[in-house]
């Protein structure tokens, strides 16, 4: 078999490595956004609150890739590639992550909760809950998180 | 590598009829006139069928001639290879133009495709695919050799051997295989043709590109999202 380039320089393939490798790693980076950022898991601990509603009170918040649990509840994370078949929302802003989650037995629209990522601490996280069945003026739950780490 | 002469005859190979090609053909242009008949079928479904009916007709011209007396034919007194290219019609080659031949396998749509590659000069190459009188001047102003490739799919292992040895004892040398650059076959440029070697060198870059390209992506964004998925991502 003939070679099939043969009139390419050895710094003509370079170069031509160099934007593959370029464009493969920015594909990557632009194709997989919808999953959870790798500081928002471990155990995190409730630091403070500020409740408008009655809600179950929880000290610990504990996020694994398959799922969240916030005190009793659990929710269970599907991913897909199309948007609308997993159950969470990814939105980059400048200075924070936000994370939507739909929990299983929300009836409503939204999402009710919503966990805040600042990008740049890396072991302070902010979760509102908002109460079911108030569309209009929903009441919502502050808690800022802090990671315990292992010791 | 020539073989030791055998006495002379013509030899034919025949033309293969596909009936499955042509049953899936009918049938699809069935289900085209069928969905573009009823309502409840969307105009993106109605589009997809017409064209996968066009892609199959386009890819094999054999289903469509069905009664041919040969498919290549080796008269070693005329000294020429004629191959019926179906629709489009036969074509006769020279032997004596043939500078060497290969033939080669590959797989695609989970069918083999075979290839016999030719070598000729630029004025063959123009007669073979019928090319106007300024594309002919071009050609032989800056190629040295250019390859006639003819593409087949049913013919059975005894008769690809038997093409080939009878090409080869016809005084035809079996040469190297010729590889695809963009799809493409590009003969071998004169020297002094710096502009088509040129343009050759920017078609063989972005072929090399294009496919490290494709890999690289598949390869990195499903690693990446492999990982995103179990240890979260970094950006």
């Amino acid at each position: 078999m003939k070679p099939r380039y043969t009139l390419l320089s050895p710094w003509q393939k370079v170069l031509a490595w160099i934007i593959v490798l370029t464009i493969g790693i920015e594909s990557a980076i632009i194709l997989n956004i919808n999953f959870l950022q790798a500081k928002m898991l471990g155990q995190w601990r409730v630091v403070s609150s500020d409740i408008t509603y009655k809600a179950a009170t929880f000290k610990t918040v504990s996020v694994t890739s398959q799922e969240i649990i916030i005190g009793s509840q659990t929710i269970k994370l599907t991913y897909s590639a199309r948007l609308r078949d997993s159950n969470f929302l990814r939105e980059n802003h400048q200075n924070e992550v936000d994370y939507y989650f739909d929990s299983k037995d929300n009836q409503d629209e939204y999402y009710p909760y919503l966990l805040v990522v600042p990008k740049s601490k890396n072991d302070r996280m902010t979760l509102f809950t908002f109460q079911p069945s108030q569309k209009n003026t929903p009441s919502v739950n502050t808690y800022t998180l802090r990671q315990e780490h292992d010791r | 590598m020539i073989l030791k002469r055998s006495p002379k005859r013509i030899i034919t190979i025949d033309y293969h009829f596909n009936w499955l090609l042509l049953i899936l053909l009918a049938g699809l242009c069935a289900l085209t006139g069928y969905s573009a008949l009823i309502e409840h079928v969307s105009g993106v479904q109605l589009i997809f069928y017409v064209l996968l009916t066009l892609l199959i007709l386009a890819s094999s011209h054999q289903i469509i001639t069905w009664r041919r007396p040969f498919h290549f034919k080796i008269d070693p007194f005329a000294e020429t290879l004629t191959i019926d290219l179906g629709w489009r019609g036969t074509r006769e080659l020279p032997l004596a133009n043939l500078h060497s031949v290969n033939l080669t396998g590959f797989r695609m749509k989970f069918r083999t495709f075979y290839q016999l590659q030719l070598s000729t000069d630029p004025k063959t190459w123009s007669d073979y695919h019928h090319q106007s009188v300024s594309t002919r001047a071009k050609n032989e102003a800056n190629y040295i050799e250019m390859f006639i490739i003819v593409t087949f799919t049913h013919q059975t292992k005894n008769e690809r051997i038997k093409l080939v040895r009878t090409l080869n004892r016809n005084q035809v040398p079996i040469g190297p295989v010729v590889p695809a650059v963009l799809g493409r076959y590009p003969g071998t440029p004169k020297p002094s043709r710096r502009l088509v070697i040129h343009w050759l060198r920017l078609q063989q870059l972005l072929d090399y590109f294009l496919r490290r390209l494709v890999l690289v992506v598949i390869v990195f964004t499903s690693l990446s999202a492999l990982y995103g998925r179990f240890f979260g991502i970094y950006w």
